[in-house]
């Protein structure tokens, strides 16, 4: 279970601002992701071994270049920019 | 009382991929500003990361040349923090199944400096900080480091440098990093904490952030060293912190204390599934791994029989080792070439800089005829000498520097310049005979000048003894 300072501190980890009416409702919702969580860990997963993994091998990609983006597309999104930098506020 | 000094050193190293570790952006140095960006490296909503074969296959290689274990299973993970730098708000990079574990660097003292593991992961953006403002590229971010994580176990400045030394000169040699510190290819946090001599106990760390030159490593330690010896000595506690330091002052200044310490919230990268290599796979790259420095230069001790200091010199530099053999090719004494290099070139080509990159104006193949005209006694040491610096200076080969007569030898006829020297420095001879043996010096001088150079100066020595000692 996550107590409300729980999820105080984690939203203040991800600069996130949370009212106290918002904090109920999230505290629920976190602690219904970590029932969740908690059902999937119980499974029984003796036997298992996570390094023979059986699954699809990794494709990794060969080491060669491609065509980056015009600095005007990906400064598109930006809320702020100059100079093609992205442009944020300094710490206060 | 003098304080022991516990060191760990945690060193970010950029692999030298073509490309990023997540995408096809270029990892090229510098650029205007997010131009190597595409929607991965800049984190928009919906990108996926591929990673980058090359980069596990450096960090494979570094981990070899490290002695690392090197693990069949890792994977990576997401490290969150909320910065800038990081346009995700999270680095993708390894945290408990890192590639590679275990592992050591060997000090010239004997001493093992062990390392604890070495992971993958992205480099961050730059901020530049300007006005109340901080300007974003992210042309650096995604580029592929590794992050080599040291035990406590270094014990001063001098070690930590020349572990650092040590790291950048293997990792150079195994051709997976450039390690420029002035271009950030390779910078370093140093935790640092003092106990009493004996102690088994660990004392309170300080962390140092990224460092950036040998100079400003060994100037943060001697700092810290100080000020934890002040707390210490007058009572106090040293506090748990992240320091930042100060190259202009040489002082380091607290950033954030424990209670703000570091709480990443990782969990597993879901983007990309585990990494999984082959014991042929990791064979494959030990086997595919140039000699390293230190195997070099016993090789050219022990076998070419080089003087140790000139071995480590050349042996220090990749390209220079390499022209090294290759001018050395088949002559009698590697130890000519040995000592044209590190004597006439290195004086010609004096910066770090310019010797890693290695770009004489004399080929080694161009070296290695006039080592081969020198052996065939064609020319002396002296005119090889002279010569070589005429070429460094015109880029031309010996064959065109030198005229017909200075390539024969024949025309030095030792025993008649020795009389003629002798006849025309009649003190000096008599100075001589007299019990004053630097006055020969000035009758090989005499001889030298008239044989403008040529004649071979052992010969010239005998000779005039020989005749002195008659008359």
């Amino acid at each position: 279970m996550v107590t409300h300072d729980e999820v105080r501190r984690i939203a203040a980890l991800a600069k996130l601002y949370v009212s106290e009416e918002q904090l109920e409702e999230i505290t629920g919702d976190l602690n219904g992701i970590i029932a969740f969580a908690d059902a999937v860990a119980s499974v029984d997963a003796s036997g298992y071994d996570v390094e023979a993994e059986d699954g699809p091998a990794i494709r990794l990609r060969p080491d060669v270049t491609a065509a980056s983006y015009e600095p005007e597309l990906i400064l598109k999104n930006a809320m702020e920019s100059g100079d093609g930098f992205f442009v944020v506020r300094g710490r206060g | 009382m003098k304080w022991e000094t516990v060191i760990g050193l945690e060193t970010h190293v950029e692999l030298s991929t073509k490309s990023k570790i997540f995408c096809g952006c270029t990892t090229a140095f510098g650029g205007e500003p997010n131009t190597h960006c595409c929607p991965v490296c800049t984190g928009q909503p919906g990108s996926l990361p591929v990673l980058n074969r090359q980069a596990v296959e450096y960090a494979v290689k570094a981990g070899l040349v490290l002695n690392c274990r090197i693990n069949k299973y890792s994977r990576m993970d997401r490290k969150h923090y909320v910065y800038p730098d990081l346009p995700k708000a999270y680095q993708i990079s390894q945290y408990d199944r890192p590639l590679c574990t275990g592992g050591y660097v060997e000090l010239k003292n004997g001493r093992r400096i062990n390392i604890t593991r070495i992971h993958i992961e992205e480099d961050a953006g730059k901020l530049i900080h300007a006005g109340g403002k901080v300007l974003v590229d992210y042309n650096r971010g995604g580029v592929p480091l590794i992050e080599i994580v040291s035990e406590p176990d270094i014990r001063s400045a001098e070690e930590a440098v020349e572990y650092l030394e040590k790291l950048q000169l293997t990792l150079r040699a195994a051709g997976v990093s450039d390690c420029r510190m002035q271009e950030g290819s390779l910078r370093c946090d140093v935790n640092i904490s003092l106990r009493a001599p004996g102690a088994s106990s660990y004392g309170t760390r300080c962390e140092i952030k990224n460092l950036n030159s040998f100079v400003s490593v060994a100037s943060a330690i001697e700092h810290e060293y100080e000020r934890q010896r002040d707390i210490l000595e007058s009572g106090g506690v040293v506090e748990q912190e992240t320091r930042r330091y100060d190259a202009y002052s040489g002082e380091t200044s607290a950033m954030r204390g424990k209670e703000n310490a570091d709480d990443y919230r990782y969990f597993r990268e879901p983007d990309i599934i585990s990494i999984v290599l082959t014991d042929e796979e990791i064979e494959a790259l030990r086997a595919s791994l140039p000699e390293l420095p230190d195997a070099r230069k016993r090789r050219y001790v022990d076998v070419l029989g080089i003087p140790e200091a000139d071995a480590a010199m050349i042996a220090k530099y990749r390209r220079v080792s390499d022209y090294f053999e290759a001018a050395s090719y088949q002559t009698a004494s590697p130890r000519i070439a040995a000592t044209f290099i590190v004597t006439s070139m290195f004086s010609f080509i004096s910066t770090e800089a310019a010797r890693e990159e290695w770009l004489p104006p004399v080929s080694a193949e161009q070296l290695r005829e006039l080592i081969l005209l020198m052996e065939a006694g064609k020319i002396n040491r002296n005119v090889a000498k002279q010569t070589l610096s005429r070429m460094l200076e015109t880029g031309k080969s010996a064959a065109e520097l030198l005229s017909p007569e200075e390539l024969e030898p024949a025309g030095v006829d030792v025993d008649a310049l020795c009389r003629k020297a002798i006849a025309e420095n009649a003190a000096a001879a008599s100075d001589y005979r007299g019990g004053k043996e630097k006055a020969l010096k000035a009758l090989i001088g005499a001889v030298m000048k008239e044989s403008r150079g040529r004649a071979p100066a052992a010969e010239v020595e005998a000779s005039l003894k020989e005749l002195l000692s008659k008359t």
